[in-house]
């Protein structure tokens, strides 16, 4: 008799609006395995847990998904968990101030006459956290317990669904050592309980453990199905990355200036003591590009943030600006010294959506075209009608609203508002993301232009490629350490992703 | 060009009200005398509500609006009175003014340090501005009323410019928006804003000459209005609170001198405040510590009957004064026709969600 695998994903695609983001994955699993979905940051892994715990309904996208062979239709994520699926997110979706119990059983406590049944509630609270082996009180309210013990509380919450198929999204990107090891006891004791368990990650350390089986994904194909015992890590990283870089990037050449930035055994550390990053050294020329590589947590953005002045951070080390000392403390310092920052996250931090291009444009600048506080309005007409038109950005008009731009128009909007700053240094976060291939390659020629004009810049992206092709030199950090420095012709996507994965310690010399 | 009438359903709100009114009232509504009335009447609210625009335009409110109101009223009272300002003529009227301003600055001062450097919300803030500031005023008065006013002081609430030199005024005002149409259009063609402004003007123009000129509480509501107007449209601190309304954390990184412009908002609701308590003092012709009661709510009703979103971001002074001008003319039609004032409040209140569930509704079919 053949038996049907738990699982079975047959020919899946999924597009937001143009951009296709999976094409046609199709594979199968069964009960009792650990699957571990590895590959770049957007190549489609998020996108696939949601599909398979209906985040993303049917009709949002093509294919078909069966359980042991049973074709299945999630109408939403509680459709999913009635068929005995359950997602663990990487952010962590439990109610402070409720006890242990409560939120396991949120929204299904048991009840008699719709008053809770507080023995039977705490009761099986206890079964659930006895088969786990957590050893906390069901009254505890979830407040108190460390990130390590609220991610067994997801899972016990997971479980309490009758979970057969877990899903795991970066679940140990904010736990410790100790705890890790924990949540792969618990993992392997549901794996021998028959459950199927996918997991997703960055750190092939943690797959290779872990994991019976490693899929990885690239542009939102699955490239590769392989059997953990049999893959090495420089196989895998291979196929993460392994693809063709098209002509979208605009030929460089680079000529270098005095060093405008030096930050010297730079350490942060949080108001509780947690290092955000550690002893970071390096320098940037004008007209020099310096990516920064990493995965996603590495402390690139706090990096940037932090010599920013936008973080609270407690700094140790020091940083110089052409060479005097320079003292993070306002992002308005910041700017003042010369310093720009285009954030990662343009809608929280980047656009102002309900004001014009106008205003969004020359917030950052408006003391160049104003005297005595007062606005020179024609004059800061004709300045945003001239980077209108350089830039290409597709407006109806200066006074339309940001919320009418595309993403890469307020994209580029944003990037003409850092340089009426006039910069000297040009920090960008992921300057591409979300953004149309049109607009990337318009931003890149940008880029090579500002660096000619003798603008250092330094680029965060997770978009390898990019950084390998943009960059004079690449820095790449791991979990707060700068791991390597290397000059672009040096280096390879198989290396920067060995750096980049590899633990600080056990890390090779580049 | 499409004619956006989204734009002003204010105004066609306002203008419909004053014609059915005008058929409820017998035409009283529309006699000279009682628009300028009406016009003297709206003039607190107004002025409160231009300062409450830039309240909540970043996205705060502030409570203690009329409890302010009250205690400035009163340090004018004790300066009158007790100090023996209104012995001095001008000079002492000017110097309670003085003292009545400064009163409401320290006021916003207070509000704006709680709110900006200790992180405590504006609505918790100016809550507790509004009891405290209420209990001032009683302990300054020891809860009665302070009067009489000098004369001067009496005429700053109750006066009049004269029609001549009315005529001059609004002769000035008319200039604005011409001249603002000659340098922008090239095309020789007028907006319809500029029109609109323009016919305004020339209305109100023939209201107050067949009067008896414009009350100086409207010339002052007029001057508050043009200056924040100005403020808003013009400086650089009107972008940062556009800004700081519609994405804080960007504007902070934009290098937006956020805590700045809070004080600024804060303290200008202050002084506001207290020329609101000027104006209202010298009508009254006496302070009481009880006045100015709701005042914080008819302001925030302006507001929002204009068209100011409440999460910061959106608006206009423009829109405010026509809300409050919206409020006023309810009120003083309401009293034309003899409805009992307790009647009054609950048609008040019906009206305010109604402005704002259209105004809502017309903003979700445009988006859309």
């Amino acid at each position: 008799m053949v038996a049907h695998p738990l699982l079975s994903v047959s020919n899946v695609s999924k597009s937001f609006g143009s951009v296709s983001v999976l094409h046609s994955i199709t594979f199968e699993a069964h009960a009792g395995e650990i699957i571990a979905l590895v590959g770049e940051n957007g190549a489609g892994k998020s996108t696939l847990m949601k599909i398979l715990s209906g985040v993303w309904p049917q009709g949002s996208f093509t294919g078909s998904l069966a359980i042991l062979g049973e074709p299945v239709f999630f109408s939403s994520t509680k459709s999913a968990q009635k068929k005995g699926i359950s997602i663990i997110h990487q952010e962590l979706h439990l109610i402070p101030e409720l006890s242990i119990a409560e939120n396991i059983f949120l929204g299904k406590e048991p009840h008699r006459l719709g008053i809770i049944d507080k023995e039977a509630l705490h009761q099986s609270t206890q079964k659930i956290l006895q088969e786990l082996d957590i050893s906390l009180s069901p009254t505890i309210p979830v407040k108190y317990l460390s990130v390590g013990e609220k991610q067994m509380i997801e899972i016990a919450k997971a479980l309490s669904h009758k979970t057969q198929i877990l899903i795991l999204d970066e679940p140990t990107s904010a736990l410790t050592d100790k705890e890790i090891k924990k949540l792969f006891l618990v993992l392997k004791k549901l794996k021998s309980e028959g459950v199927l368990c996918l997991y997703i990650s960055h750190k092939l350390e943690e797959v290779f453990e872990i994991s019976d089986k490693i899929f990885v994904l690239r542009d939102g194909k699955l490239v590769a199905q392989k059997i953990t015992t049999s893959a090495t890590s420089t196989q895998i990283i291979t196929d993460m990355v392994g693809r063709e870089i098209s002509e979208m990037y605009p030929p460089r050449t680079p000529s270098f200036g005095k060093t405008v930035l030096e930050v010297s055994h730079l350490t942060c550390r949080t108001d509780r003591g947690k290092k955000i990053l550690n002893d970071i050294s390096f320098s940037v020329r004008e007209g020099e590009i310096l990516g920064f590589s990493g995965l996603m947590g590495a402390g690139r953005s706090e990096l940037i943030n932090t010599l920013f002045g936008a973080t609270d951070f407690d700094l140790f080390g020091n940083i110089f600006l052409q060479g005097k000392e320079f003292k993070p403390s306002s992002p308005r310092h910041a700017i003042e010294s010369g310093l720009s920052l285009l954030t990662e996250d343009r809608k929280f931090s980047g656009i102002i959506p309900q004001r014009s291009v106008r205003d969004n444009m020359t917030l950052a600048s408006l003391h160049h075209y104003s005297h005595k506080k007062i606005i020179n309005l024609p004059k800061e007409k004709e300045i945003v009608k001239n980077f209108v038109q350089q830039f290409k950005i597709k407006t109806q008009s200066l006074r339309t609203d940001m919320t009418h731009l595309s993403g890469g128009n307020q994209q580029k909007v944003l990037l003409a508002r850092w340089l009426l700053t006039k910069p000297k240094v040009l920090f960008l976060d992921e300057p591409t993301r979300g953004v149309d291939v049109g607009a990337k390659v318009e931003i890149y020629t940008l880029m090579n232009e500002l660096a000619r004009n003798g603008v250092a810049i330094l680029l965060i992206s997770s978009d390898l490629p990019e950084v390998l092709k943009m960059s004079d030199t690449i820095a790449i950090l791991n979990q707060g350490c700068l791991t390597g420095i290397l000059p672009s012709c040096e280096a390879s996507q198989e290396k920067v992703m060995h750096l980049a994965t590899t633990k600080a310690t056990t890390r090779i010399a580049a | 060009m499409k004619f956006e009438w989204k734009k002003y359903t204010t105004l066609l709100a306002l203008v419909g009200l004053a014609i059915l009114l005008t058929f409820l009232t017998d035409g009283i509504f529309i006699t000279p005398r009682n628009l300028t009335n009406l016009a003297r009447q709206v003039s607190i609210n107004g002025i409160l509500a231009i300062g409450m625009t830039f309240v909540i335009l970043i996205a705060g409110i502030d409570l203690s609006v009329g409890s302010v109101v009250a205690l400035t009223g009163i340090v004018i009272g004790l300066s009158q009175v007790n100090w023996g300002f209104s012995e001095m003529g001008i000079l002492g009227t000017l110097l309670s003014c003085a003292l009545a301003i400064v009163a409401g600055i320290l006021c916003g001062l207070f509000n704006a340090y709680w709110i900006t450097k200790q992180n405590i919300t504006s609505f918790i803030t100016t809550l507790g501005m509004m009891v405290i500031a209420r209990g001032l005023a009683l302990i300054f008065s020891n809860g009665i009323a302070i009067a009489p006013m000098s004369p001067e002081f009496q005429s700053v609430g109750n006066g009049y410019i004269s029609p001549i030199v009315s005529l001059i005024i609004m002769g000035g005002f008319l200039c604005i928006p011409a001249f603002a149409e000659i340098t922008k259009t090239k095309t020789g063609k007028i907006s319809i804003s500029a029109l609109f402004n323009i016919s305004l003007i020339l209305g109100l123009t023939y209201i107050f000459f067949n009067y008896k000129g414009i009350p100086i509480p409207v010339l002052l509501l007029a001057l508050v209005a043009l200056g924040a107007n100005f403020v808003l449209n013009r400086m650089t601190i009107g972008r940062y609170i556009y800004a700081l309304g519609g994405n804080a954390e960007a504007s902070r990184l934009s290098g937006v001198p956020t805590q700045k412009v809070m004080f600024f908002v804060y303290v200008l609701m202050g002084a506001l405040s207290g020329l609101s308590g000027i104006i209202l003092t010298s009508r009254l012709n006496g302070a009481m510590p009880t006045a100015g009661n709701l005042f914080e709510l008819d302001a925030i009703a302006a507001v929002v009957i204009g068209g100011t979103s409440l999460m910061g971001g959106i608006g206009t002074i423009t829109g405010s004064i026509l809300g409050a001008f919206i409020i006023g003319t309810l009120n003083n039609g309401m009293s034309l026709m003899n409805i009992p004032t307790f009647y009054q409040m609950v048609i008040k209140g019906a009206i305010i969600i109604l402005a704002v569930f259209f105004d809502s509704n017309t903003k979700k079919q445009s988006s859309t």
